[in-house]
């Protein structure tokens, strides 16, 4: 698709869908699940574009028109998409951008063509896998033993293609694995956050300047009247591999050598003037702030270059706790009921979650808020349900 | 009603209840003030700890930072540090003060204007010709008399308080000026024309004064009512060329109380050890914002967070 008609919807009035081409009007994304179809279709096939808020009869766009609260819609789709294909799209897989014409805004989704190692996507909903391709303007899903062809093709692609880059990801995530489950088997209910970076740097922990960094968070960017993981009253301790700020089974936090960070919150810790919820700004303000440690350290011990960061998070013993919509200072916060976690005790997810490197260093806070939205979404909150000072368009934590 | 029951009203229009009383109280009740929350206060509020020490802030090390931002007033705990700044200021200036003095024949706007300046300059030496020049408009200073007027109605709303030179001169006690404080030191960052007030070294010293006073305050209030010897003469000291910011007589003699924002109080020792010299302090103290505490040269280095906790550590006890 040419740039013209990638940034003026109006540019494909007239145009036909294709293999590479669907549109949707705006009313699609009240059905998120159709258009992360269209999305896997793509993915198992090779890429293209859907536009949403894009009018067609008969295969033909004939009008666009504006696809409302369209920030929050992207939200959303982002989130539908995360939790619903597997394997999770990652990097520029998928990508939501707003394009605004005569005062109109649509949204268009960029697929990429799935890479080999990874095919073939599938659409998961209510536990049932579907394997979609794109067949020319239509979808189609795949048979059993294409599916079953493409794993294997997958497989032989994965280890013909292996690096020591792909190697250190793996590794980097099967030890935050570890991590989340020795938190889960062993330790008390509570609140773990893992971050690792692959390849790994080297964190000199040994020296006053990364110490100070677990006393004063203004150091990393984070504030000195918030929730996170600096504490000035704590004097960190050197051991074998890292650096540890620790209070007796209520608080820990790790810098190891490999620039690898663990963070453990005691669950009482975790509430605020309301015994048995969850604090909002608790569940935001940690991850975020873990987020912003990784980037100092990753800028000022050379983290730069061909990098990814990955961090995973779960909380524990925590059923029947609540959690309140919106930010404290809201009424519809203070006033309304909190949502309740019944008939699990744990919240853990399928997989950490990963963010190249470069993307990362410009903007941590992106990382952090994904994982605490992945919380509020344990909960049965919506991207538009978290506290107000998470930005999710500029994907920021704004906490003054 | 019975006989010996007695009723408690209570009400923020210092003036106007004050006013009440002196015209048909005198005998027939008490009058309280009540000032904002302390620290244990606060953080019993915040974290619904019956028990207020040490571990509860190395389990909540943001209780500190957030008694800084929003000090005693506990109506706004729950909004942003800046949403709290500005309803303060709006009850403060618009409610409280407008309240209290509406029945005056004061001029509001320029008695807001003195409670800003008055506010963000906690700790100042008042003088009310330099005051009316700098709070003046339109290259108009206000008359030292009118100051003096203003000062004593906002005094009289209790939302300031001032602290007298510490001495035992008759003479150097007439000819020094009072210092003003606000009653709580969030009042310091909500008049402050800053942003994020904290941030800025001055600003930061003086909530960091103010809060210490507040505290100092309550402590002299809790040993007068322990013994009639008491705590008394709570005052700012000058001698030796220099200025300490709090002096008052303890149980077992003079005790200094020098307050800095810095993490390290090394800066203040030589000062602070020659004025305990000068004027045979039995106590010399440096609250500072770090977590050392140590005694060099007999002066003592307090932690504030510690000074919070327990306001007696500036005694010795």
């Amino acid at each position: 698709m040419g740039d013209e008609r990638k940034l003026n919807p109006t540019a494909v009035l007239g145009e036909r869908e294709d293999l590479y081409l669907e549109f949707k009007a705006a009313a699609a994304t009240e059905r998120p699940q159709r258009i992360a179809r269209e999305v896997v279709g793509m993915l198992n096939g090779g890429g293209g574009t859907v536009w949403i808020g894009v009018l067609e009869y008969n295969g033909i766009a004939t009008a666009i028109e504006d696809v409302p609260e369209h920030l929050r819609r992207i939200g959303a789709l982002r989130d539908h998409f995360l939790d619903c294909i597997e394997p999770p799209p990652r990097g520029t897989d998928v990508t939501l951008v707003p394009v605004s014409a005569d005062r109109k805004t649509v949204v268009r989704i960029d697929v990429a063509a799935g890479s080999p190692e990874r095919r073939p996507f599938a659409h998961v909903l209510d536990h049932r896998w579907r394997f979609h391709v794109r067949v020319g303007d239509k979808l189609r899903d795949m048979g059993r033993d294409e599916v079953r062809k493409l794993f294997a093709k997958a497989a032989s692609a994965r280890e013909s293609s292996k690096t020591h880059y792909d190697v250190a990801l793996a590794e980097a995530n099967a030890e935050l694995g570890h991590r989340r489950n020795h938190f889960l088997q062993r330790e008390p209910a509570g609140m773990w956050i893992g971050m690792a970076m692959s390849p790994p740097i080297n964190v000199p922990t040994d020296t006053p300047a990364v110490r100070a960094l677990l006393r004063n968070p203004e150091l990393t960017g984070n504030r000195d009247a918030g929730w996170n993981f600096a504490n000035p009253y704590l004097t960190p301790r050197l051991d074998a591999g890292g650096v540890s700020s620790e209070l007796d089974g209520d608080f820990r936090c790790r810098i190891d050598d490999a620039g690898m960070l663990d963070l453990f919150v005691a669950r009482d810790n975790l509430q605020w003037q309301r015994d048995g919820e969850l604090y909002g700004y608790v569940l935001l303000e940690h991850p975020v702030a873990l987020c912003r440690l990784m980037r100092k350290l990753l800028e000022d011990h050379g983290g730069q270059g061909r990098r990814t960061v990955v961090a995973d998070l779960a909380l524990k013993g925590i059923e029947g706790w609540g959690l309140r919509a919106y930010s404290p200072d809201a009424a519809g916060h203070r006033f309304g009921s909190p949502n309740v976690l019944e008939g699990r005790d744990d919240i853990f997810f399928r997989a950490p979650v990963e963010e190249e490197v470069g993307r990362f260093l410009a903007n941590p806070d992106g990382l952090g808020l994904r994982l605490a939205r992945q919380v509020y979404r344990s909960f049965g909150y919506g991207a538009e349900e978290l506290p107000r000072q998470a930005d999710l368009v500029a994907e920021q934590l704004r906490l003054s | 009603m019975r006989p010996d029951d007695r009723i408690i009203a209570t009400g923020s229009a210092a003036t106007a209840l004050h006013s009440g009383y002196v015209e048909s109280g005198p005998g027939r009740w008490t009058e309280l003030g009540i000032e904002g929350l302390d620290f244990s206060e606060f953080v019993l509020l915040q974290t619904g700890s019956p028990v207020v020490g040490e571990d509860t802030l190395l389990r909540n090390p943001q209780l500190l930072p957030r008694y800084l931002l929003y000090g005693g007033f506990p109506g706004w705990m729950s909004a942003s540090p800046p949403e709290a700044r500005r309803l303060l200021r709006e009850a403060v200036s618009e409610r409280t003060v407008a309240r209290d003095l509406i029945g005056t024949a004061i001029d509001l706007i320029g008695a807001r204007r003195l409670l800003a300046y008055l506010a963000w300059n906690a700790g100042a030496e008042f003088s009310p010709s330099k005051v009316g020049v700098s709070i003046g408009h339109a290259g108009r200073p206000y008359d030292y008399r009118t100051i003096n007027e203003w000062r004593a109605a906002l005094e009289a709303t209790q939302l300031f308080v001032p602290l007298p030179r510490h001495t035992t001169s008759p003479g150097a006690s007439l000819r020094s000026k009072d210092k003003l404080y606000p009653v709580d030191h969030a009042l310091v960052g909500a008049f402050a024309p800053l942003t994020d007030p904290v941030t800025d070294a001055t600003t930061l010293g003086r909530i960091v004064e103010t809060l210490v006073f507040r505290q100092l305050r309550g402590l002299l209030g809790r040993l007068a009512h322990q013994s009639p010897a008491g705590a008394r003469n709570l005052g700012y000291v000058r001698a030796a060329g220099k200025e300490i910011d709090f002096a008052f007589v303890g149980p077992t003699g003079l005790v200094l109380v020098e307050v800095t924002s810095a993490a390290s109080a090394q800066g203040k020792l030589k000062d602070v050890s020659a004025v305990a010299q000068a004027v045979h302090a039995v106590e010399a103290n440096v609250i500072h914002t770090g977590v050392h505490q140590a005694e060099i040269g007999g002066v003592r280095l307090v932690p504030l967070h510690r000074f919070l906790l327990d306001p007696t550590i500036v005694l010795g006890a």
